[in-house]
């Protein structure tokens, strides 16, 4: 019974931790794009000398890319903290595994009650960046489809059509991970919502004479 | 520890560490809890029966009861389920 629970704290805790980090490359990902997009976009309009407000806002769009990802970033950080904290001490398992893994459980579900807004903005953040991922891919693609249309097939746009499938494939990337956050999160609120009524039966318990 | 822990899991917690006689600043530092509140739960242990005081010379002592086991245990095989439904993948 005590094997049994401790292989499926294990699988979820690796799991979560994978997924995790796959989202911090993805929040850094966006981070790098907008870094890209503003510097681009600036020297472009510094080259041309003149103000170009879709550059301006291009500029702009860049610009709130670098700060949501650094947001991100930041959150993530927060999150892993916790769950390498849960992931040593998993590691250090002793002798007595029953107690320790109730005692994992515990900090498990605390650590779930206390960032659970926080799992939320990252699934919401991983859904947004990946429709801009996905969006920055197709803007690519038509791009390049136009630029191969109008001046014909040039070696320039095998680099561009590279860059927007990778960006299409992020996209995706990011919203099948939000996706895999949200089926944890789900699987965490039926389980808080159980951690209810368990305490009824345990309230009982400490009630009986 | 990082997060929020109910009661109930706060007293399964002083309890398991009390088997072996523990003295206050003991049990409060090694649940994380402030005197304030480290004190209320002791107490409320205490008037359950689930906690035996023990004072010798100047030391004051707590050691989990044999009727708390009940609890312990209950609790155990209770959390232990909550890990029954997994989230359905895994990387």
């Amino acid at each position: 019974m005590e094997l049994e629970t401790k292989g499926k704290f294990k699988v979820e805790l690796r799991t979560f931790f994978s997924l995790t980090i796959l989202n911090m490359v993805i929040a850094g990902l966006i981070f790098a794009l907008g870094m890209s997009l503003s510097i681009t976009q600036l020297l472009d309009m510094i080259d041309i000398g003149q103000f170009d407000p879709f550059s301006v806002i291009l500029i702009g769009l860049g610009v709130t890319a670098i700060a949501g990802g650094f947001y991100w970033v930041m959150e993530i950080v927060e999150i892993m903290d916790g769950i390498d904290d849960i992931k040593t001490a998993y590691n250090e398992l002793g002798e007595d595994e029953r107690d320790t893994i109730t005692s994992l459980i515990i900090r498990m579900m605390a650590y779930y009650r206390s960032n659970k807004p926080t799992i939320t903005r990252m699934i919401a953040l991983g859904r947004i960046g990946g429709v801009l991922f996905l969006i920055a891919g197709a803007l690519g693609m038509i791009s390049v489809g136009a630029s191969i249309a109008s001046s014909g097939f040039i070696a320039e746009n095998i680099g561009q059509l590279f860059g927007a499938i990778i960006a299409f494939g992020v996209g995706i990337a990011a919203l099948l991970i939000s996706r895999y956050f949200s089926t944890y999160s789900r699987v965490w609120d039926a389980r808080l919502k159980e951690t209810m009524k368990i305490e009824e039966t345990l309230e009982q318990k400490l009630e009986a004479k | 520890m990082k997060g929020r822990r109910t009661s109930f899991e706060i007293y399964w917690e002083i309890l398991v560490y009390c088997r072996e006689p523990r003295t206050f600043t003991n049990i409060i530092n090694r649940c994380d809890l402030n005197s304030k509140i480290g004190q209320q739960h002791l107490q409320f242990l205490v008037d359950k029966d689930y906690l035996q005081v023990q004072k010798e010379d100047e030391k004051t002592t707590y050691t989990t009861t044999g009727k708390a086991q009940e609890y312990v245990s209950l609790f155990s095989k209770m959390y232990g389920t909550l890990f029954d439904d997994l989230p359905g993948f895994k990387l």
